[in-house]
């Protein structure tokens, strides 16, 4: 299906900077009208051939630039529950780039040129957030060192403590990506989402950007969100046990149940640099604009300017030391 | 290209600034070429080796006197060589006191009398050497630089005293000429080295430190509420054991030394040091 233009029939988008259904061509706002599209290899608008590959559930038809949204694959089992509607749009996406390494020295010259930042897509990327309902039962012995001196000597009192802790954290919405294209650990950079902007999904907000239908089912992806959420069940209850200088003969018992596990879409700008052949993606959570990824190294630059900064002070020694030779 | 020079565009004005200074210092010749005048008309001679040891000749004295002449000129301070065989003298003190009283004696100074001056003392007898100091020269040595003149000129002035003589000449005008004043401003070629080094590996780690982003999730982030119910919460006392270990006292050492440094004479004011060859 298309979000086509009421006014002039062009290809309506969601629009980021006005939060609302806009039209490219003709400016009109909340002008969309849902078009049929004809199936998963022709664009509904154009007829040209498209490729939607094994998950993306909307593609750009690269004939017509329209956003054909695969009904496919955002409908039943595959319909998403919720969806954070982008919140930046791709103006702002590149100014933080730019911002974020303009100043880098060691940066390939073209990392931040326009015909490079024009590449940078908006994407919605499936996601599995998950309730859980965690009992985490502690026992353990706790140590409370303390040290004086009197006179010649040196004392050490140390105070032990059977420990019993029993905590219920109530975990909600623990977010794990369902993509396999995307580095988990990149992902996990982008977070945390502020999910009060959480909606109910609607088709509309697809339009005007690439997404995927989950890659992976929620029971494959649970034992991830499982594995999360436990590191941040542990920090907790170590926050309990502040007050002991160590703790022995820990038993920790952690059980974790699932509540629910929400089929949601979260907004990623995406920018890949393609660097001797080695590709460095670059992600912008499309709501906050945090940003993860790590940049490519020019070695010619970091050769150059080490050298010029090395024989730049040894020259301006070198230098100083002729000058208070002659004066 | 151009970001590479947009960056260090400043470094290169600083190496052509620095590059025209030394230019145009060089081309104008410096302070090199200035003579000093001599003001004090009160001294009460005209001699400046005093060789009543008789280790010189009468040639070599000559050469020493228009070396010395020379150099009084270019530095403006009096330079004087004294050598002597007195056993009496066998001691740094009673060196000293011959040396700056041979000075206020004879009213030396470059400028006014007990003013800019030198005094090197040589005794024969035992080999003790003093330089005292005054004026301009007091200012300017400190007491390992009378350590390194002295050393110096003893390395050689057994076997040729001559040669030993005309060392601590050159050398106090190499120490008291503009040049040498500014020069006592340059850097070690080794810390340049060095400082350029570290100063690169600071710039390269800085540049290289690209991070992937920053964890900014906490361990409450998903937990309803932001913090989690602790339904049971039980620290029960099991014992406590005390321990003692006696305090090792360590003593330390102290050490020092001296020698020369700043002194009052006869109401004047010298600085000086001595050695022995």
């Amino acid at each position: 299906m298309i979000y086509k233009c009421r006014n002039c029939g062009a290809n309506a988008i969601y629009s980021p900077e006005k939060q609302s259904m806009y039209c490219p061509y003709c400016d009109s706002v909340d002008c969309e009208e849902l078009s049929p599209g004809q199936g998963m290899q022709m664009c509904g608008n154009c007829g040209a051939e498209i490729n939607p590959g094994d998950y993306r559930s909307v593609v750009k038809c690269e004939a017509c630039d329209s956003y054909i949204i695969f009904e496919e694959r955002t409908t039943g089992e595959y319909e998403p529950h919720l969806i954070i509607p982008f919140k930046m749009g791709k103006k702002q996406a590149q100014e933080l780039l730019k911002k974020e390494f303009g100043k880098r020295p060691f940066l390939p010259s073209d990392f931040l040129s326009e015909s490079k930042l024009d590449k940078i897509e908006g994407m919605y990327v499936p996601y599995f957030m998950y309730d859980f309902d965690c009992d985490y039962m502690f026992r353990g012995t706790g140590h409370v060192v303390r040290r004086w001196r009197s006179g010649d000597y040196e004392y050490t009192e140390t105070s032990n403590y059977r420990l019993e802790r029993d905590m219920n954290i109530n975990f909600e919405k623990v977010p794990v990506d369902a993509s396999i294209a995307m580095a988990d650990d990149i992902m996990d950079l982008l977070e945390p989402y502020s999910y009060e902007l959480l909606q109910p999904f609607d088709t509309k907000y697809l339009s005007g950007f690439a997404a995927e239908k989950y890659n992976m089912s929620s029971s494959e992806l649970e034992p991830r969100a499982i594995k999360k959420a436990k590191v941040d069940a542990r920090t907790l209850m170590e926050q309990t046990l502040t007050r002991y200088s160590s703790v022995t003969d820990r038993q920790d018992n952690i059980n974790f149940q699932t509540k629910a596990d929400n089929y949601s879409l979260l907004p990623v700008w995406n920018y890949t640099y393609i660097y001797r052949g080695k590709p460095y993606p670059f992600k912008i959570n499309g709501q906050t604009g945090k940003m993860s990824g790590k940049p490519p190294i020019s070695i010619p630059k970091v050769i150059a300017s080490g050298l010029t900064v090395f024989l730049s002070i040894a020259a301006i020694g070198g230098l100083w030391n002729l000058i208070m030779g002659v004066i | 290209m151009k970001q590479y020079f947009k960056r260090f565009w400043f470094w290169y004005v600083i190496i052509a600034i620095m590059l025209v200074v030394y230019l145009v210092a060089r081309f104008t010749g410096g302070n090199s070429g200035q003579e000093y005048v001599r003001t004090n008309t009160e001294c009460l001679t005209e001699e400046r080796v005093f060789d009543y040891a008789d280790k010189l000749s009468d040639a070599e004295e000559d050469d020493l006197r228009a070396l010395i002449a020379k150099r009084e000129k270019q530095v403006g301070c009096d330079i004087v060589l004294v050598t002597i065989d007195d056993p009496e003298l066998r001691s740094d003190s009673k060196m000293m006191t011959y040396a700056d009283y041979f000075c206020i004696d004879n009213k030396f100074g470059y400028n006014r009398p007990v003013g800019d001056a030198i005094i090197y003392v040589d005794n024969w007898n035992g080999g003790y050497v003093w330089m005292s100091t005054s004026g301009k020269a007091e200012a300017r040595y400190s007491s390992s630089m009378i350590d390194s003149l002295i050393t110096y000129a003893c390395d050689v002035v057994n076997s040729n005293p001559y040669k030993g003589y005309e060392r601590y000449v050159n050398r106090v005008y190499r120490d008291l000429s503009a040049n040498s004043v500014m020069g006592s401003f340059r850097i070690n070629s080794l810390a340049i080295f060095v400082v350029a080094l570290v100063v690169t590996v600071i710039y390269l780690i800085a540049g290289l430190s690209g991070h992937k982003g920053k964890k900014t999730t906490t361990a409450s982030t998903y937990v309803a509420g932001g913090r989690p119910d602790l339904r049971n919460s039980n620290d029960t006392f099991i014992n406590k054991h005390v321990s003692k270990r006696k305090i090792e006292s360590s003593s330390g050492g102290s050490g020092g030394g001296g020698g020369g440094g700043h002194h009052t004479t006869g109401g004047h004011s010298f600085g000086g040091g001595g050695g022995r060859h």
